[in-house]
């Protein structure tokens, strides 16, 4: 991925160009929007569900450094070995510790956004080690050099045609005359392939949608299996998971399931929902013999002492993204990380600095819809905003967008000055326009115009009609 | 090092905040039932998942089930890999089919596990790792047959929960696998394709 945060405009206006990525779009979310809505009527306490969701969450973090020694204590207990990583340095280096120890040479991975955000694959790779990812999803665009799009259907920027035209050139081992004529013949093909890799690897390498205090346990949520396969076959399991994955019990984790997958994909449960405990015991005739779990810090402490707090109760369902117009029009990669959409315009900040990534809370309309449909009540508007007022005060954004807020600012304090200039704006502007109604062009918002109008003002100003109306004379 | 630095700053950082924590979550009542009611709806929950549910008066009926669901469904009648004793006692060779031992190997075709129990809500199977039910029969092969008795089909997770705490307490088996249908995935042009990884088929023989 070449794309950046601090290139949004540029990455944004290639993705509207990108008449191959435009025609994946056009075909997924509505999918994924429509199933989510027929999950949700399907349960009509889900209100109350997602807020006791929310309030999981939130109790959890208040007592987070708690539930984690609990967590460290009983994974311990059950055979895991814990490890701690401050920062994406530090979790590179557990993991690739842990591999070189093992004397591993293949590593079979599950789909984990965390692994993505420290750059693990490529880490593991300038080691010497052959790293591969076995989320069909996330082996595509692996193959293909990108990031994934979408944090729980990563390829979906890309059409059956371009997967079939990857394995041709990526299969080499296969014929090169042989039909692969649907998404069956793909699937199968992708199969066999990583099958084989799934039984040769050392290390599998997953990550977790929840760690349980109670019983030491992480929890992967699949549809594929793939995580699952990556955690029983090979010798050695090393989960991956930020510490805001905690739960206290498994009652907690039950509830929080309950809304992951109505939210994400619209199931009720995904096909596989696995609950992790140690390594093999004595009489277990699979598994791994060894266990490691690397909780990474990366940011969220200082997420937890900071105004975005409240983000860290995402639990990464993808419903955020799914439901929000400026997503559905440019894709993910435009928003230049690994998490796109609106929880990724609130955490992208939040882990890289605003400075450089302040086009992704600006890239909102403000529209509402990610938080209406967020499971754990993310304020997302609202913190996209905090992200917008820090950016001003830092004085990143373009000089002229600065200037014209500064003088709104001016204005909008000083009430007489304001009702003045609006006077003027209405009567100027509606005169100015008169034979059409609306603006086409207007010299400081080329841009905005091009593709749409403004209505010119008319009438008289917001101040003057709510008088009228605070008189009792409604027009 | 890093473990006492993380967790000094998450105490730095929740220093003023005191909570009450949240009463234990239970299930809405619209997800709740019981007794008859309970396996009408997995019955349903798990068809409509597309598993194949099949009704065995007895578990001496077992193996002739067995035959019969795959003869239907024109899966061949191959081996079947199982490990837990009681299934394995079972009258396999009248059937017409053939057993293995032991954990699921890459040339598997058919498995046969135990649940330890199901949850209707959802129409998910509970299977818990171990000797007799080693956690790779439910993935390797591409056709995977569980069985489990009409009285372990629970209501909801938090009976799934509770029976775990009665059997384990907070000691786990490796993997307790909820598994609600075969292996999926709707990466590929955004069509549901199954047996991704795992089986392409998933019969259940309600006992």
């Amino acid at each position: 991925m070449t794309a950046s945060p601090a290139t949004f405009r540029e990455n944004a206006d290639a993705a509207l160009a990108n008449e191959r990525l435009q025609t994946a779009l056009a075909k997924l979310p509505g999918g994924l929007v429509a199933q989510r809505r027929a999950a949700v009527a399907a349960v009509p306490e889900f209100e109350t569900l997602r807020e006791e969701a929310r309030a999981i969450r939130d109790t959890t973090l208040d007592h987070l450094a708690a539930h984690l020694e609990a967590f460290e204590t009983k994974a311990t207990a059950m055979g895991s070995v814990v490890h701690w990583a401050a920062d994406a340095t530090g979790a590179r280096r557990v993991v690739t510790d842990i591999c070189r120890a093992a004397n591993a040479r293949r590593i079979v991975k599950g789909k984990s956004m965390v692994s993505e955000e420290i750059g693990l694959n490529a880490h593991l790779e300038a080691q010497g080690l052959e790293v591969i990812e076995s989320d069909l999803g996330e082996y595509i665009i692996q193959k293909r050099g990108e990031a994934p799009s979408h944090i729980i259907a990563p390829a979906i920027h890309l059409t059956e045609a371009d997967v079939e035209a990857d394995f041709r050139s990526y299969h080499m081992h296969l014929p090169a005359d042989r039909p692969l004529p649907n998404p069956e013949s793909l699937v199968s093909e992708a199969r066999g392939v990583l099958r084989e890799k799934f039984l040769t690897a050392d290390v599998g390498i997953t990550g977790a949608n929840f760690l349980v205090a109670e019983t030491g346990t992480s929890i992967i949520v699949t549809n594929e299996g793939n995580g699952d396969l990556s955690q029983t076959l090979p010798r050695i399991h090393i989960v991956v998971a930020t510490i805001d994955k905690v739960v206290p019990t498994l009652d907690e984790a039950m509830t929080l399931l309950r809304v992951l997958a109505r939210s994400a994909t619209g199931q009720d449960m995904t096909a596989y929902t696995t609950f992790a405990t140690g390594p093999r015991r004595a009489a277990d005739l699979d598994g791994p013999t060894e266990c490691h779990i690397v909780l990474v810090d990366n940011g969220r402490s200082d997420m937890l002492a900071s105004a975005m707090r409240d983000a860290l109760r995402c639990i990464r369902c993808g419903a955020c993204m799914n439901h929000c117009p400026v997503y559905n029009a440019i894709g993910g990669h435009a928003y230049g990380w690994v998490y796109p959409g609106p929880i990724g315009a609130v955490l992208t900040p939040a882990l890289l600095g605003i400075a450089g990534t302040s086009h992704l809370p600006s890239a909102s309309t403000f529209c509402g819809s990610c938080e209406a449909v967020c499971p754990v009540k993310i304020p997302l508007v609202s913190l996209m905003r905090t992200w917008r007022e820090r950016a001003h005060e830092q004085g990143t954004g373009s000089r002229t967008s600065r200037a014209l807020l500064s003088l709104w600012a001016y204005a909008a304090t000083r009430p007489a000055l304001y009702h003045l200039l609006a006077r003027f704006g209405v009567a100027f502007g509606g005169a100015l326009s008169r034979s059409k109604g609306r603006f086409s062009r207007l010299p400081i918002a080329r841009g905005w115009l091009r593709d749409r109008d403004i209505p010119a003002p008319q009438g008289r100003t917001f101040q003057q009609l709510w008088k009228e109306t605070e008189r009792g004379v409604p027009r | 090092m890093s473990r006492d630095a993380i967790l000094g700053r998450i105490r730095a950082a929740n220093t003023t905040t005191p909570t009450t924590p949240p009463a234990t979550p239970s299930a809405p009542p619209s997800l709740v039932s019981h007794g008859d009611s309970a396996i009408a709806r997995f019955r349903a929950a798990a068809a409509s998942k597309g598993m194949i549910v099949v009704d065995v008066k007895g578990p001496q009926m077992l193996p002739a089930s067995v035959a019969e669901a795959l003869s239907a469904a024109r899966i061949a009648h191959g081996e079947i890999r199982l490990n837990d004793a009681a299934l394995a006692d079972l009258p396999w060779a009248e059937a017409g089919l053939t057993i293995a031992r032991g954990a699921a190997t890459r040339q598997d075709t058919l498995a046969f596990s135990r649940a330890l129990a199901a949850v209707a809500e959802t129409g998910t199977l509970m299977l818990t790792s171990g000797v007799g039910n080693p956690t790779t029969l439910a993935f390797l092969p591409e056709t995977h047959l569980v069985a489990i008795d009409r009285t372990s089909v629970l209501g909801t997770f938090e009976d799934a929960t509770a029976l775990l705490r009665q059997m384990y307490g907070t000691q786990l088996p490796r993997s307790v696998n909820f598994i609600s249908g075969a292996s999926r995935t709707g990466d590929i042009g955004g069509r549901i394709v199954h047996g991704a990884h795992g089986p392409r088929q998933l019969f259940i023989f309600l006992i």
